[in-house]
């Protein structure tokens, strides 16, 4: 098994940090025909949920970037987390202008929107980081799993999107602040 | 560089082999910006992606379809020494958030990524692809309809980023417009 862990610093960004966390995915996963597109998968997921901390965060504490490739490559888990401003916080101000039809929604039907279409607090045009990580997670029959400050949704892939009908939400959980997303691909044995 | 073609190799304009992030994409964006309007007369740029080896969606956004965006209708920018699938993923994701049709060439033949061609379009921008530049009339011959209805098709397709075109005149003396293909 092998396992990751590594910290975010906001001052200064590690340019080949995603290409190292993948790199090592390959390496634990190289008797995989698909492990070219799965290395692809997991540096593109990485460098767009590790930008979002420099981009969104809006905290000098640190990040982390985990990664845990199990025995036999059959299961790979990704996650990023940061302590600063959780995603719902930095996306509900700007619902209403830039995404009305979404204003009224709850956070967990936001979120499935925020993988499935693609929302973002600048505008219709930029969004595409979060849809395009779960387009790649979703080949890979990934998991989405999403900590909110009370509340964690794990959204499971079915026909090629994350559905709201099959998102499970677990409320009433301990206060933690931030964001935190992991995907975990699920890759057959 | 040919008056009208030009390659732009992208690696050449990023700091190292992977793109990543929509800061480092704006850096880069303004580099291609400076070579685009360094060669006023090229009208399609072949954007190589030879030597890039990483490349995510927000840096895509920020750099190559931007560029097509900002120049749309006056100048092409079109994909080459693309066989990378992850990469062309990403650009097409990207590019689909701007509504921003890019073609990809391999050899002799193109596919379209970024935006989708309306079935009332699709047989014209195919015409459009078999050669370098057609007339409205050629297709409307071709295809037994009015030439009108074919310019409205050229039109669209120049409107939306999927071709370019340029005036000229008419064996009757007015204005009348040659469509090209990007690349």
């Amino acid at each position: 098994m092998l396992v990751e862990i590594t910290r975010i610093n906001k001052d200064v960004r590690d340019d080949e940090l995603p290409t190292r966390l993948s790199d090592a995915v390959e390496k634990a996963c190289a008797s995989r025909a698909d492990v070219k597109e799965l290395g692809g998968a997991v540096w593109t997921i990485f460098a767009e949920l590790i930008q979002n901390i420099f981009d969104h965060s809006d905290t000098q504490l640190d990040g982390y970037a985990a990664l845990q490739v199990y025995q036999g490559g059959n299961k790979v888990s990704v996650a990023v987390s940061d302590s600063g401003r959780g995603i719902m916080d930095t996306l509900r101000p700007a619902l209403r202008t830039e995404f009305p039809k979404l204003a009224d929604l709850s956070d967990t039907e936001v979120l499935v929107e925020v993988f499935r279409q693609g929302v973002s607090r600048h505008g219709t045009d930029r969004g595409c980081g979060l849809k395009g990580c779960a387009a790649k997670a979703i080949k890979f029959a990934a998991t989405l799993d999403v900590r909110l400050p009370n509340q964690r949704v794990l959204l499971v892939p079915a026909k090629g999107i994350y559905e709201l009908n099959i998102a499970h939400c677990y409320e009433g959980l301990p206060l933690l602040w931030g964001t935190h997303i992991g995907f975990a691909f699920g890759m057959g044995a | 560089m040919n008056e009208m073609f030009g390659v732009l190799s992208l690696r050449n304009f990023m700091n190292r082999p992977d793109g990543w992030g929509r800061s480092e994409g704006r850096e880069v964006y303004n580099r291609l910006l400076d070579f685009v309007e360094g060669n006023p007369g090229t009208i399609v740029f072949k954007v190589s992606l030879e030597g890039v080896r990483r490349l995510d969606m927000s840096f895509a956004s920020e750099t190559l379809v931007e560029l097509a965006r900002r120049y749309r209708r006056t100048k092409g920018f079109c994909l080459i020494d693309l066989a990378d699938k992850d990469i062309a993923e990403n650009i097409d994701a990207a590019a689909e958030r701007k509504d921003q049709p890019l073609l990809i060439w391999e050899g002799k033949s193109a596919r379209v990524i970024g935006a989708n061609l309306s079935e009332g379009t699709r047989e014209a921008f195919q015409f459009a692809m078999g050669r370098p530049e057609c007339r409205a009339a050629e297709f409307a011959t071709q295809k037994g309809i009015s030439i009108a209805n074919a310019s409205m098709k050229f039109k669209q397709l120049w409107n939306e980023g999927f071709l370019l075109r340029r005036e000229s005149v008419a064996d009757s003396g007015g204005v009348e417009f040659v469509y090209q293909r990007i690349g």
